[in-house]
């Protein structure tokens, strides 16, 4: 029931309330005695399942002074955060030897309910308020209000009616959930990009990239001018953007990696404001590249062994053998999260690290899941280049190692290299082909459902792999309407070093869009220098803030488990 | 080193009391270089004197610049350096590392980076600045391929690196030295003390195309005391297809070690693939725990 039904309910019942009486069935009528109803946004939702009535937690700042508004001692004008619930009597309004005990369940310290600018029920200084009766002299009309503290509060609000010897008609329990952090996947669909702008004269710059995505994504992107920000271009690492939502509401949130380096202070210069937050879990001092945001990604929309996870699943790297993890109190509060199920893969084996160095996703209407797993793909490189001749002029690969290039001027150094050949096998059988098992078993992934990226690891000594080929997995999609770009590292498997020319002509992007859904439009940025020398590639130096697509209320709610009252 | 503060030194110096006069009755100018070229505290205030001392001609240091010892010739052409190009010197000086994605590692993108011409500043400032280990690494890096004979200069930074990390990138180095520098690069760190050094040395060995020529050192250091270098060591022998290092290998197979037992095999597999299958057939490789070998094994098995 919405709130217009309700409120006509409400008209109806004036009649009985002069004449005194009332049709209470005690819950064995055709309609309750009792009924806590919420925004009309709720649609046909059942509010006596989890999650129930949502919110989104009151972590903002909305009246500007400083401190979160959980934190102010009691409703202000502007703070749109706290959510409107109504108790109803459908067979008839509240008479006067009648009373309703409103009762609270859970985790009442995690949310407060308010009648007016009063707190009724749940945190309060001092013990927490659980129980709140009122009568007939109340208005109906007037909503209770209910503000929640954090990601997932839980606890319950159960309305019952009171006769007159206080016994109880009957009640009305509804679950009170705080909304999940929900982070971004790649079929959203794309609001904002961004790429931090350097230019390091003859050393590199970032240029034909920034003009791609210029040029592309229109006034859907913006330069980061690189200077402002130490030059820090790695600016998928220190930021995840992610939102809570409720019916009716949006909040935006980034976590703040812990990394801390140039770009640390962006988000607070460019994002954060109304409805725009800014969070940090965990200390600087322990920061390791693991927690790094490159390394934090989430899947499309995946069933395993049944379990619908509509909002996809997170998965970050973690070096199973050398130790590397990410921060605790961020994979305890994603862990929190539920919706989005995280899993852990190994990427101890790579020198940064990072999950995104070798997985990703696209959208693929023709797939059977709607998407395609872009995985690296060793066989795939080596099939790529099996028809070129080993004189086949390699221009970037032959430039000076370890900052300017590889010093594999030719297919032939690559192809006749044992040492090449001999390692990539023994990543595939070392890590790719047992992390794709589990990728297969954590997201009920099939073998169609996954394409194999040409992919080529070179060893950075003493620190572990790093792509060979600019890793071409690491990429990102932009999601416009019907539309789908896609950019990544131009492979430059050619003997021109530009990415403005020869790319028609290159075997490796040719074996890229052969393989990829035909649909996308790709996009091969020069990444060489600036990127894939200081081994990342196109997605680590974007970041992108993606539109809340689905309800998690309406979809996610056998994902969370139900309170005991 | 402060830029401003070295350049008042520059400028100072005529003011000075040069430290080496003192001793220049004495030592030849092959001495004073070594001398100034190992000082340590001091360094830069000495550099500075010697800079502006025109007893020492720029004929003379041109000379010694192509000295044999690599510490008469670093010196001389660092001080040839500053008196002829001051401002690449200190563009040198006045960069600042870019750190890469992962953070250990810096390199520099400043133009005067890319300039031969800068290649005495860039050891000068990785030998004597109060740099943290990974800018020492990056200006180490910073050498290779921007002139002749960076290979050479390789050895000599190895031998004084006062670092671990810093000797760590100059053996990484070796891997793109041409043959002769490269190869005895390697030797030597092949017989340094230090483990760390000895490992990253047998994994270098393993990605140069005639890595071969150094399985006499692999193998004998498949029974290296540290664990890692030997199995960095039996990995660089499957990856150089040492044909001839098959029964090196077999004593291994059954190294305490996982990570050793591992290449060990693999290499095993790669230079002798039916002796790999003889092996497993033995009960001595039974009971194997670690799930990589245990892939390994299995697809050895099922072929």
């Amino acid at each position: 029931m919405n709130r217009a039904t309700h409120l006509g309910l409400l008209s109806l019942f004036v009649l009985p309330l002069v004449l005194g009486c009332s049709n209470r069935g005690g819950g064995n009528g055709s309609e309750p005695d009792i009924l806590i109803v919420g925004h009309e946004d709720y649609g046909s939702a059942d509010l006596s399942e989890v999650p129930g009535i949502v919110g989104v937690p009151n972590m903002d700042d909305d009246n500007e002074n400083g401190s979160t508004d959980w934190e102010e001692e009691e409703p202000f004008e502007g703070d749109d955060e706290l959510v409107e619930f109504f108790v109803t009597t459908p067979t008839g309004p509240l008479t006067e030897n009648e009373s309703i005990r409103l009762s609270i369940g859970g985790e009442a310290g995690e949310v407060r309910v308010y009648d007016g600018s009063t707190i009724v029920l749940g945190e309060v200084e001092g013990p927490n308020l659980t129980e709140y009766t009122f009568n007939a002299e109340r208005d109906p009309e007037q909503p209770f209000l209910v503000e929640f503290r954090s990601s997932l509060s839980r606890a319950s609000v159960r309305a019952t009616l009171l006769d007159r010897d206080e016994e109880e008609v009957e009640s009305h329990r509804v679950p009170l959930t705080g909304a999940p952090f929900l982070l971004n996947h790649h079929l959203q669909q794309t609001e904002m990009t961004w790429v931090v702008s350097v230019n390091f004269g003859s050393s590199g710059n970032n240029d034909q990239m920034v003009e791609t995505y210029e040029d592309v994504l229109g006034d859907q992107f913006e330069a980061v001018y690189g200077p402002n920000y130490g030059s820090d271009v790695w600016i998928q690492d220190e930021f995840q953007f992610g939102h809570y939502t409720a019916p009716g509401h949006r909040y935006d949130l980034v976590i703040d990696s812990i990394r801390d380096r140039g770009l640390d202070a962006w988000a607070e210069d460019t994002v954060e404001g109304d409805n725009f937050g800014v969070g940090v879990w965990g200390e600087g001092e322990t920061a390791m590249s693991m927690d790094s945001f490159g390394n934090l990604e989430v899947s499309p929309p995946v069933t395993v062994d049944g379990v619908e996870y509509p909002f996809g699943r997170i998965y970050y790297g973690e070096g199973y053998s050398s130790g590397r993890r990410m921060v605790e109190e961020l994979r305890d509060f994603l862990d929190e999260q539920v919706v989005q199920k995280p899993f852990d893969v190994d990427t101890g084996w790579l020198c940064v690290g990072h999950i995104d160095e070798y997985t990703t996703f696209v959208p693929d209407p023709t797939a059977p899941k709607g998407f395609r797993f872009v995985y690296a793909g060793i066989d795939a490189a080596w099939d790529a280049m099996a028809d070129l001749d080993d004189s086949y002029d390699l221009g970037m690969y032959g430039r000076s190692p370890p900052y300017q290039g590889h010093g594999m001027p030719t297919v032939g150094s690559m192809r006749n290299n044992n040492a090449l050949i001999a390692h990539n096998e023994d990543i595939k059988e070392d890590v790719l082909d047992p992390v794709l098992e589990r990728f297969k078993s954590k997201l009920g992934l099939t073998e169609e459902d996954i394409v194999y990226m040409p992919s080529l690891f070179e060893e950075v000594t003493g620190c572990g792999d790093a792509a060979l080929i600019p890793g071409m997995a690491n990429l990102i999609v932009a999601n416009r309407d019907d539309a789908t770009d896609i950019f990544l590292a131009d492979p430059f498997f050619r003997s021109e070093t530009t990415s403005y020319s020869g790319q028609d002509d290159d075997p490796m992007i040719a074996a890229v869009e052969a393989m990829m859904p035909a649909h996308i439009d790709f996009h091969f940025v020069d990444d060489w220098d600036v990127y894939h020398m200081g081994l990342g590639e196109v997605h680590c130096g974007t970041n992108m803030t993606r539109s809340p697509r689905d309800n998690w209320w309406e979809v996610a709610g056998h994902l969370l488990v139900e309170e005991e009252e | 080193m402060n830029i401003h503060l070295l350049k008042t030194l520059l400028l100072a110096g005529a003011l000075l009391l040069p430290a080496l006069s003192a001793q220049a009755h004495h030592l030849s100018a092959e001495e004073e270089l070594i001398l100034l070229f190992e000082m340590e505290e001091g360094y830069y205030q000495a550099r500075s004197e010697a800079v502006v001392d025109d007893s020492v001609t720029d004929d003379s240091l041109r000379e010694l610049a192509l000295h044999p010892d690599w510490r008469v010739r670093s010196q001389a052409a660092i001080l040839l350096s500053w008196r002829q190009q001051p401002e690449l010197s200190s563009a040198i000086y006045e960069a600042t590392s870019v750190p890469g994605r992962e953070g250990r590692i810096h390199r520099f993108m400043a133009e005067a980076f890319r300039d031969p011409a800068s290649s005495p500043a860039i050891l000068e400032r990785m030998l004597h600045a109060p740099e943290a280990d990974v800018v020492k690494a990056a200006l180490a890096h910073s050498l290779v391929g921007l002139y002749d004979g960076w290979g050479e200069d390789m050895i000599g930074i190895l031998g004084a690196a006062r670092s671990e990390k810093l000797a760590v990138a100059a053996i990484a180095a070796f891997r793109w030295a041409e043959s002769e520098a490269g190869l005895a690069g390697l030797r030597i760190a092949l017989d340094r003390p230090e483990a760390k050094l000895r490992e990253t040395a047998a994994s270098v060995a393993a990605w140069r195309a005639d890595g071969l020529e150094l399985a006499t050192e692999l193998r004998m250091a498949l029974t290296d005391g540290d664990s890692a270098t030997r199995a960095m060591a039996a990995r660089a022998l499957g990856y150089l297809r040492d044909l001839g290092g098959a029964e090196a290998l077999l004593p291994i197979l059954d190294d305490p070690s996982a990570e050793v037992r591992l290449h060990a095999l693999r290499s095993l597999d790669r230079v002798a693939p039916e002796l790999a299958a003889r092996e497993l057939a033995t009960s001595r490789l039974a009971g194997e725990v670690d799930e990589r070998v245990l892939r390994v094994q299995n697809r050895i098995r099922s072929r």
